[in-house]
């Protein structure tokens, strides 16, 4: 099988991953709710600071653990907004911004601008900047689009937001662990990121890291194993936003998977996927001067010289995705990706990718679009299957 | 030469993964072949699975459906197959 669907999960990961977990479930960590240190709140305080590291946070105490990038950024808008408040998030956005702040609008009196992108994908600064004169209290920033692959310039996006007054989330999901991030350099206040994507750890895992002063009231209650005096969640971090036992096999996963990857060079991985997309880019390009084959467009931006791509130009960086769509209304991306599936064994992803906003922005709401994304793993020679196979299928 | 050609297909589409994973149960213990795919764009349903088969099975899928309260919608279409 050839896997290309990185973006939406990963199948391959460091062996200690798995091992770790079953190590967890095994031995029967306890939940460290008894009178002493147990294991797991060693396993739990050992992974907050990795992260910490890894992700360049000043407290690892504001490390919070979740069940997913959704989560944790449901828990920054519920947690910090109120009603009044104004949030700013892009056309690029994933559902799991979407949907909360459409409840958040609906049903919270919360206030919310979707600034707009250009048609190839990048920002449109002009309609950022016109979001932030309403003086949002929040910006989320998509660190990279799940469908474009189009990675944003985060530390200047998060500048003018600071500028106008607001906080900066970062949804982190396409570029965590692929991608080199410090919390402290792009300036952002809060990060979001799941365990299962770049970061190589298992499933019903993410992450929140919060700066010291973003603070975020809770939105799940519950038992927290200090304090069970209180009505309230305690007031300190992490515990205040984290009720109920841990997850301790994902936390166990996720830490084997943080060791593994505080000692890669992060920079390095986005560099060879940039190359796997410089090259995959290229390959689709020459199926498109075919006159045998049926036309297709790649979505977003894509310098005219792809040996322009550049992971140290934020105007040329691109992460893992590259999506595309026919000019054909037969051969659809649900065709394909059926196809690719059933006879090549290659695995990728058609549809809207719960991003509807940027498929509408592409003129792609209709058909959705076909997409590949790469990881760490992927090798060119899988890349070479997959043009292969398109080559086949899009014949005339 | 084209590999992927029209070729009418009877679909079964559902209102929830949870449905279509069911159907596809459904159809293998009774010994009715089928797959699930991305739900056409032609077929307008909640959810993004559908089930395929060819169209011999449509009376089989039928009795099925009734008997065992599925739900499901039959539809043929036009699907490019390789």
């Amino acid at each position: 099988m050839i896997y290309l669907n990185s973006s939406a999960t990963s199948i391959k990961r460091p062996d200690t991953v798995a091992k770790a977990m079953v190590e967890a479930l095994s031995i029967g960590a306890e939940a460290g709710r008894g009178g002493k240190p147990s294991g797991q709140s060693a396993a739990s305080f050992a992974l907050r600071e990795k992260l910490a590291r890894f992700f360049g946070a000043k407290d690892a105490a504001r490390v919070i653990f979740t069940s997913g990038a959704t989560m944790a950024i449901n828990t920054v808008l519920f947690g910090y907004l109120h009603a009044g408040d104004t949030v700013v998030y892009g056309e690029d956005a994933h559902n799991a911004v979407i949907r909360p702040v459409f409840e958040l609008t609906e049903r919270h009196g919360v206030n919310s601008i979707c600034y707009e992108l250009l048609d190839d994908g990048r920002v449109n600064f002009e309609s950022f900047k016109v979001a932030l004169a309403k003086h949002p209290k929040l910006v989320v920033i998509n660190g990279a689009s799940n469908v474009s692959g189009l990675i944003n310039p985060i530390k200047e996006l998060t500048a003018l937001s600071h500028a106008s007054g607001a906080k900066v989330m970062l949804d982190a999901s396409q570029l965590a662990g692929s991608y080199p991030i410090n919390m402290q350099d792009l300036g952002v206040d809060g990060l979001a990121a799941p365990g299962h994507k770049g970061l190589l750890g298992p499933n019903g895992i993410g992450v929140l890291l919060l700066d010291t002063d973003f603070d975020i009231e809770p939105l799940i209650f519950g038992g927290t194993g200090v304090m069970s005096e209180l009505k309230t969640m305690p007031p300190s971090y992490p515990e205040k936003l984290e009720a109920g036992t841990h997850n301790a096999p994902g936390i166990a996963g996720l830490s084997a998977a943080i060791d593994y990857l505080l000692e890669q060079d992060i920079q390095a991985v986005h560099q060879y996927i940039l190359e796997l997309i410089r090259y995959f880019a290229g390959g689709l390009r020459k199926l498109q001067e075919d006159p045998a084959l049926i036309d297709f467009d790649i979505l977003g931006y894509l310098p005219d010289d792809l040996e322009d791509l550049d992971a140290r130009d934020p105007e040329h960086d691109h992460a893992s995705a590259i999506s595309l769509v026919t000019k054909s209304e037969d051969i659809t991306p649900e065709v394909l990706v059926d196809a690719l599936a059933e006879n090549y064994d290659i695995l990728c992803r058609a549809g809207l990718h719960c991003a509807p906003l940027v498929h509408k922005r592409m003129g792609t709401a209709k058909t959705g679009a076909l997409r590949f994304s790469f990881s760490r793993y992927t090798q060119k020679s899988e890349l070479d299957a997959a043009l292969l196979a398109l080559r086949e299928l899009l014949e005339r | 030469m084209a590999i992927l050609s029209k070729k009418d297909t009877l679909v079964a589409s559902f209102n929830s993964t949870h449905a279509a994973l069911a159907f596809e149960k459904q159809a293998k213990a009774a010994n009715i072949e089928g797959r699930l795919i991305p739900t056409p764009p032609q077929i307008k349903a909640d959810c993004g699975l559908a089930f395929k088969t060819e169209l011999k099975n449509r009376e089989a899928l039928e009795q099925l459906i009734g008997e065992r309260k599925l739900e499901a919608e039959l539809q043929i279409v036009m699907l490019m197959t390789c």
